[in-house]
Order: structure tokens, then C-alpha cells, then sequence
């Protein structure tokens, strides 16, 4: 069975996906899928992390593959509210920012040498 | 034999488990957690060890055609954890892929989050061993 949950909500001119549990390569597809179904949704989808436990290379391939849909379709994905390790892989690969809300302010330093 | 009421992927010696498909890796990481933390690894540390161990275990069973086992033990000063499998020797010092990558990411992490990390051919598969301080 899934080791995570999802619940929608929406706002105008977004799509919510509040998440749950555990994103690991066993429920990465059922990701892929609910994340690319919010970006049909939306122009904006914000993936809420406040209850997620534990994300890894799996939970990032799915979130990057719905951003890459995203903005295909003209639209943004966002990722907000990570903490403790969580947090420590989006940092760690870059995907914070990637996909964070407000664009990082030094983003030119930080991809000198 | 083993007790029939128990799944066999989620029997475990005193310090190993096998794993053999994705379903089994929250036993593992269930079990490097109460490993480490009985050895004495501080929390924040045991949840980067678990996150390295769920990326090994997750490149066992994508890049694979079989199982895998890990075992967690400490030495003076320091936690190792071993993770066999039948798959290559995997490479260090790759850096880490751009963030809008959309793969390629598992050992990178593994390598960043450990202070040490290597691969060794053992007699049962390929081994790699990953250390945290404690």
C-alpha cells in the first residue's frame, strides 16, 4: 500500500497538493502521477512538504519531472514548507531553489565556478 | 525455515537485513534507524545514515536484477554500514547532477551526506561500505 497521502485543495490560480509520509521509489510513480495530474489543473501547483517524513532520489525524480511538464505547459511548480532532512535533500540537490517560490537572490554567485 | 507469519524480507539477524523490492525499503530504513540510534548515532546524523542507505538500496533494486542486504555496526568512533549486492562497482566523486536533472541523483547524495564511502568486490556481490561519525 502507499506509504504517503495526498490531499488537494485549490485557491484561485492554484492547485495545492499537501503531502504525507514517505516519497520513496515505491510510491514514486503514484507521485508522478498525482504531481502531473495537479499541473493539468492549475498555472500554478504548490506542493506542500509540512508532512512529509522522508523524501529521497525518487521523491526528487518526480517533482523535477512535473516541473519539466510545467513548464512545458507555460506554468510554475513550487515546493514550500520542507523541514529537517527533508529540507536537507531539496538543499543538497539543488532543487530548493529549483523550485522554490522566491527566486534566490544570489543565483548568479552561486553558479560561479 | 523460517516462521511462515513473517514476511522473509523483513526477518532480521541481529545486525543485517535483506531487502528485495521496493516495498522493503521502510523496513530498511526502519531498521538502520533503531540500528544506529542503538549504537548511539545523535538523530540528525541517523536520518542522513537512513537517507544513504534508502539510496543504495533504491540503486540495488532500479539498477539490479536481484536483492540486497545491509548490516549497520559501529567501530570506535564511528558508524558503518555495509550494503551488498550483485550490482557494479559503483564510482565516487561524480558531482552532484543540475537541479533540473531529472535522474542520477541516488550516490551523489550518498557521497555527500557520508564522511567516507566506498566499493569493494566480496565474495557474496559488490560492497558498499558508508561511515558517519558519531
Amino acid at each position: 500500500m502507499a506509504r504517503f497521502e495526498a490531499a488537494a485543495s485549490t485557491a484561485p490560480g492554484r492547485f495545492v497538493l499537501a503531502l504525507a509520509g514517505e516519497c520513496d521509489l515505491e510510491g514514486r510513480d503514484r507521485l508522478s502521477e498525482l504531481l502531473l495530474d495537479a499541473v493539468g489543473r492549475a498555472d500554478l501547483v504548490v506542493v506542500d512538504l509540512t508532512e512529509v517524513t522522508f523524501i529521497d532520489s525518487s521523491g526528487i525524480h518526480a517533482l523535477v519531472t512535473a516541473h519539466h511538464a510545467a513548464r512545458r505547459a507555460g506554468k510554475r511548480l513550487h515546493v514550500v514548507n520542507a523541514a529537517g532532512v527533508v529540507a536537507t535533500v531539496l538543499e543538497i540537490t539543488g532543487v530548493a531553489q529549483l523550485l522554490s517560490p522566491t527566486p534566490a537572490p544570489d543565483a548568479g554567485e552561486a553558479d560561479r565556478g | 525455515m523460517a516462521d511462515p507469519v513473517f514476511e522473509p524480507s523483513v526477518v532480521a539477524g541481529p545486525d543485517s537485513l535483506t531487502y528485495h523490492e521496493p516495498g522493503d525499503l521502510r523496513a530498511v530504513r526502519a531498521f538502520v534507524a533503531a540500528r544506529a540510534a542503538a549504537l548511539g548515532l545523535a538523530d540528525t546524523r541517523t536520518e542522513l545514515l537512513v537517507l544513504a542507505v534508502s539510496e543504495l538500496a533504491t540503486n540495488t533494486l532500479q539498477h539490479t536484477a536481484g536483492s540486497g542486504r545491509v548490516r549497520v555496526f559501529a567501530r570506535p568512533g564511528v558508524i558503518v554500514c555495509d550494503v551488498v549486492d550483485q550490482g557494479p562497482m559503483r564510482e565516487w566523486g561524480r558531482r552532484m547532477p543540475a537541479a533540473d536533472a531529472v535522474g542520477g541523483r541516488g550516490l551523489a547524495i550518498v557521497a555527500q551526506v557520508c564522511d567516507e564511502v566506498e566499493t569493494a568486490a566480496v565474495e557474496d556481490g559488490t560492497r558498499v561500505r558508508i561511515r558517519l561519525r558519531l
